[in-house]
């Protein structure tokens, strides 16, 4: 299991281009029915979904289809 | 009314037309007994100890519904006497003492305490004076294009000028107005006048900048006076200081389009895409939450509005954006910092 450190660290070398993805909403950082930090992709579509990799640095991406953001 | 024995059980899977007649006609004889006299009950009386075992007093409801027996279902149709308070039958005068049966067909009694009108919410789109972080607040287009509204978040000072604090596109039209402009609450989508309703000036904004990474969609605007703000948020009250945002808080808000919500927070760092009237703007280290029983916690015209910890009613971040699932919010530290005030 990665730290939240670990997993901190992924995310700042990989998210900035992992978000430039088409129909990738954002990349962030959640916790598992466990408690375990993990990395999580939210995509703006089911589709996205082939545009980013299931693992980054041997840690599994979660994936969650939130719909685009916009201002609100 | 009341009679010995009670009639063969009937059950509430097979009850035909003709049963429903006559339980319909046991709780109507029950209804007229029990509550014809009832007094209203105000908020007050409800707050009153109630002890009194007197069916008059005690019966608040009557109906027809199946019989539950030490919590269980049993599937037994049953004429239900809804009551303040359940009494041990011994335990009050014989005279009290409610029936087992009503016309032949079995009665329930079920506790259920005090019925009162629930808290009735405000219309966070009306005109509040003074006004209140959670109602309707906007500009006006200079061009006349387009009317809307967002929502007033919170109070906010420095060097003893108050501030209405809200985001930048709810202000500020996204970089787009000049200082000075006023700010009319409730906003002009919900029928505020430019004439008449005026609360505040536009005093600063972050500026939104799609070519680099933002922390914050922020602006405030300074009260026309001290008087014309409260810094009581509507249904919720004035918030208890700041604190730093968790995964899994429990979270709470009033918006001008939802009104109040309830929520979780799933993140307090994720860089998210967020699409403006001035394209894509892009956002490090925001806060994400969901609102409770997969309702949305918030939906367009909620922008500006002040997330508060449920529990103690800590501010814990600024609301800006969503999507129908999730919502964004930036942290407060950074709202405030950036804008160089402190929360009322």
């Amino acid at each position: 299991m990665a730290s939240h450190d670990e997993i901190r660290s992924i995310k700042a070398r990989h998210g900035q281009e992992i978000l430039s993805k088409p129909g990738v909403s954002g990349v962030g950082i959640e916790k598992d029915d466990g408690g375990e930090y993990q990395l999580v992709v939210y995509l703006a579509d089911d589709g996205a979904r082939a545009n980013v990799p299931d693992e980054i640095e041997g840690q599994k991406i979660r994936f969650v289809t939130s719909g685009p953001f916009r201002k609100q | 009314m009341a009679s010995k024995k009670a009639a063969q059980p009937i059950s509430v899977f097979e009850a035909s037309a003709s049963h429903f007649k006559k339980f319909r006609s046991a709780k109507k004889k029950a209804s007229a007994q029990y509550l014809a006299s009832q007094p209203q009950v105000s908020a007050l009386a409800a707050l009153a100890p109630i002890g009194s075992p007197k069916p008059e007093q005690n019966v608040v409801g009557v109906g027809i519904g199946e019989k539950i027996s030490n919590g269980l279902s049993t599937g037994v149709m049953a004429v239900k006497l809804l009551v303040r308070v359940k009494f041990s039958n011994d335990a009050i005068p014989d005279a009290d003492v409610l029936p087992e049966t009503i016309d032949g067909l079995p009665v329930d009694v079920e506790q259920v305490g005090t019925f009162r009108r629930f808290a009735s919410k405000p219309n966070p789109r009306k005109r509040f004076r003074p006004a209140r972080p959670g109602c309707s607040c906007g500009f006006q287009d200079p061009n006349g294009q387009f009317i809307m509204a967002g929502t007033f978040g919170a109070v906010v000072t420095d060097s003893g000028k108050t501030y209405v604090l809200s985001n930048n596109h709810v202000l500020a039209d996204e970089n787009k107005l000049p200082i000075g402009s006023p700010i009319f609450q409730p906003g002009l989508l919900d029928g505020g006048k430019p004439s008449t309703d005026q609360i505040a000036s536009l005093t600063r904004f972050i500026p939104l900048n799609p070519a680099a990474v933002n922390r914050v969609d922020c602006a405030i605007a300074e009260a026309a006076s001290a008087s014309v703000l409260s810094k009581n948020i509507l249904f919720i009250g004035a918030p208890n200081g700041t604190a730093d945002a968790a995964i899994g808080m429990e979270v709470h808000k009033f918006g001008r389009t939802t009104s109040y919500s309830a929520g979780r927070i799933t993140s307090v760092e994720t860089d998210v895409t967020v699409g403006y009237e001035m394209g894509s703007v892009q956002f490090t280290n925001q806060i994400l939450i969901v609102g409770h029983n997969a309702q949305p916690f918030s939906a367009g015209g909620d922008s500006g509005s002040l997330i508060l910890e449920r529990g103690t009613n800590r501010a814990v971040a600024l609301l800006f954006a969503g999507s129908s699932s999730h919502t964004i919010a930036n942290h407060i530290g950074d709202v405030l910092q950036a804008l160089g005030v402190t929360l009322a």
